[in-house]
């Protein structure tokens, strides 16, 4: 028998209080938490907030084991190709384009062959 | 009839007339239906556009003979690919309810070129969403389980490719490998799993994970197989920017040294599993080569590294789905995903940046330059792939620590862009299937390559399928 998402939650739940009780770590601020769901753009419940307070809080925990190594005067490494500045020709391929008609094919709704958004301002700011 | 389990088996076959390639097709559509709803391993299996493909295939074969194979190389294998690779007009949904409707306008770099070098696509396989997860438990469309033993998990996050490889659903898959994605589960199918180096696989037209460590990968039944298909999917696209060409080439192993890292062989380690990579080494030895203790003492850090670096990426890259040009929105996120974001985000977002970020990009320098200081001394390193051998569905989801774990020997490579070969070396006591991996520095994939093939040729270790 295979898991639930539901089931799943609630295991990695208990998971984590598990590994609460072991490391002993400390939460992250509920209100810094929404503050995070909002800069990603997260829909995320009450309830959620607060076992992402604990789970964050225990991983940040755990690779917080990172200060213990000296990197006075080391570079970070974003990728490890050494490649610099990969350049080509700014030439299109006709092949490579959606026509309109395809681009919107996937959306979940076009209004006049645009892509329809949530309107961001409100009626007081158009007038 | 009883399809051959190699490349090369299957083309002998094709020339000699033995079997057609829609037989063949319509083989592995039977086995997938007979045996597919107790594994789980596709979500997508395109019956029409492979049996069509097969009869293409068939007339070009007819029609030029054995001659093809020089141009068309993968003529009549049979590829099942990852969930994350897009497929024109073929669904594609990175194993998440964000995508299930997703249907892509055009297929990636390495799609193309197995089409073009004769593969034929038989479906798209199962995943843990967005390819986030060791087990294959966190997919959206239900866990696949492991062909040896449906007890248990087939590793992640590519579960349904190794499952389909090692189940003999398809001639071999393709996955993606972001912190041991191909060669755990590999390990956990008694397959070959290859992680080529960083920038020697383009990316392009495959889901992104984490774009510093993901890595296009593959799985197959034997070493030769595994340098055919990187023979073909290799290569600069002028897409994807990090790439450089890799070249192929025969080495001789007898001249490697070897290099086990002490690090790698703890208690921590399951008996069973270092018992199984201690005889591999054996075999080695007795072959004549060269063994040699090294040490990697800030391996340890890998996982935080990556616990780190990966989700700080991940954030990013699901950033784009908005529920408006295409997919659904944003509530359709599951709980492992969500957890990812939120935390890449808070350790990218201001006053935690320098702390946690640039800290771990700053060890992960120090990773690589440990790994080059290695590489002085010894040619390859070879380690267990996992700490433990498959697990029974829902055992790790209890026990996080075991869960990070699970990562521990594969991250180092994706950290550091170099390539890892997992080969399978035997089973436990259960019937669980056990391997090795071994790491080179970058680009030495012909040299890992030879060293798999002498082992298969030393052991006499041939090519099996969990389902008859």
């Amino acid at each position: 028998m295979g898991f639930t998402n539901m089931e799943l939650d609630r295991i990695f739940e208990e998971a984590c209080e598990h590994f609460l009780n072991l490391v002993n770590m400390s939460k992250i601020d509920k209100k810094q938490i929404k503050h995070v769901a909002k800069l990603a753009s997260l829909p995320v419940s009450d309830e959620e907030l607060e076992k992402y307070a604990e789970q964050l809080g225990a991983v940040v925990d755990y690779v917080s084991e990172l200060e213990e190594v000296d990197t006075q005067g080391v570079q970070p490494t974003s990728q490890t190709t050494g490649l610099v500045n990969v350049i080509r020709k700014d030439e299109v391929d006709k092949q490579e384009i959606l026509d309109q008609k395809e681009a919107l094919s996937q959306a979940a709704e076009e209004i006049d062959g645009y892509f329809a958004v949530s309107m961001i301002l409100k009626e007081k700011d158009l007038t | 009839m009883n399809i051959p389990l190699t490349i090369e088996g299957l083309q002998k076959g094709y020339n000699e007339k033995e079997f057609s390639i829609e037989e063949v097709v319509k083989e592995y559509l039977r086995r997938i239906k007979e045996h597919d709803k107790d594994i789980n391993s596709f979500i997508t299996v395109s019956e029409e556009y492979a049996l069509n493909k097969a009869q293409q295939a068939d007339k070009q074969l007819t029609k030029e003979g054995s001659q093809i194979f020089k141009n068309k190389p993968l003529l009549g294998t049979v590829v099942a690919l990852k969930d994350m690779f897009l497929t024109k007009g073929i669904r594609t949904t990175a194993g998440s309810k964000v995508l299930e409707n997703y249907i892509p306008h055009y297929s990636g770099t390495a799609v193309k070129k197995l089409e073009s070098a004769g593969a034929i696509i038989i479906g798209k396989t199962n995943q843990d969403a967005w390819a986030h997860g060791a087990s294959g438990e966190n997919s959206d469309f239900g866990n696949t389980k492991n062909p040896w033993n449906p007890g248990y998990v087939p590793g992640g996050s590519s579960s349904g490719s190794a499952a389909a490889v090692s189940a003999n659903f398809c001639t071999f898959s393709m996955g993606t490998d972001t912190g041991g994605s191909v060669r755990q589960p590999a390990a956990f199918n008694s397959i070959v799993g290859l992680k080529p180096t960083y920038g020697a696989v383009s990316r392009y037209g495959v889901v992104a994970m984490a774009s510093s460590l993901d890595t296009i990968s593959h799985s197959t039944r034997s070493v030769k197989d595994a340098e055919t298909v990187l023979e073909v999917t290799k290569g600069k696209d002028g897409k994807d920017a990090t790439l450089k060409e890799l070249e192929l080439k025969d080495e001789d192993p007898k001249e490697i040294t070897i290099g086990l890292p002490k690090e790698y062989y703890t208690d921590a380690v399951d008996r069973a599993v270092l018992e199984s990579v201690n005889n591999a080494v054996e075999v080695y030895k007795k072959a004549g080569l060269k063994i040699k203790e090294v040490s990697l003492p800030h391996t340890k850090y890998a996982i935080s590294i990556y616990y780190i670096v990966m989700p700080a990426e991940v954030s990013s890259n699901l950033g784009r789905y908005d529920g408006i040009r295409y997919g659904n929105n944003r509530q359709s996120f599951a709980a492992e995903a969500k957890r990812r974001i939120m935390l890449g985000t808070y350790v990218l977002s201001v006053g935690y940046y320098d702390a946690y970020y640039l800290k771990a990009q700053k060890v992960r320098t120090k990773l690589i330059q440990e790994l080059e200081d290695v590489f002085k001394q010894v040619d390859v390193l070879m380690t267990p792939v996992s700490p433990f051998p498959p697990f029974r569905l829902g055992e790790k989801a209890l026990d996080p620590i075991q869960m990070y774990l699970a990562d521990v020997f594969t991250v180092s490579a994706n950290i550091t862009g170099t390539p890892g070969l997992a080969i399978p070396s035997g089973f436990t006591d259960n019937n669980l299937p056990l391997g090795f991996q071994l790491m080179g520095p970058r680009f030495s994939e012909s040299r890992l390559i030879s060293l798999g093939k002498l082992y298969e040729q030393e052991s006499g270790q041939k090519p099996r399928a969990a389902i008859k």
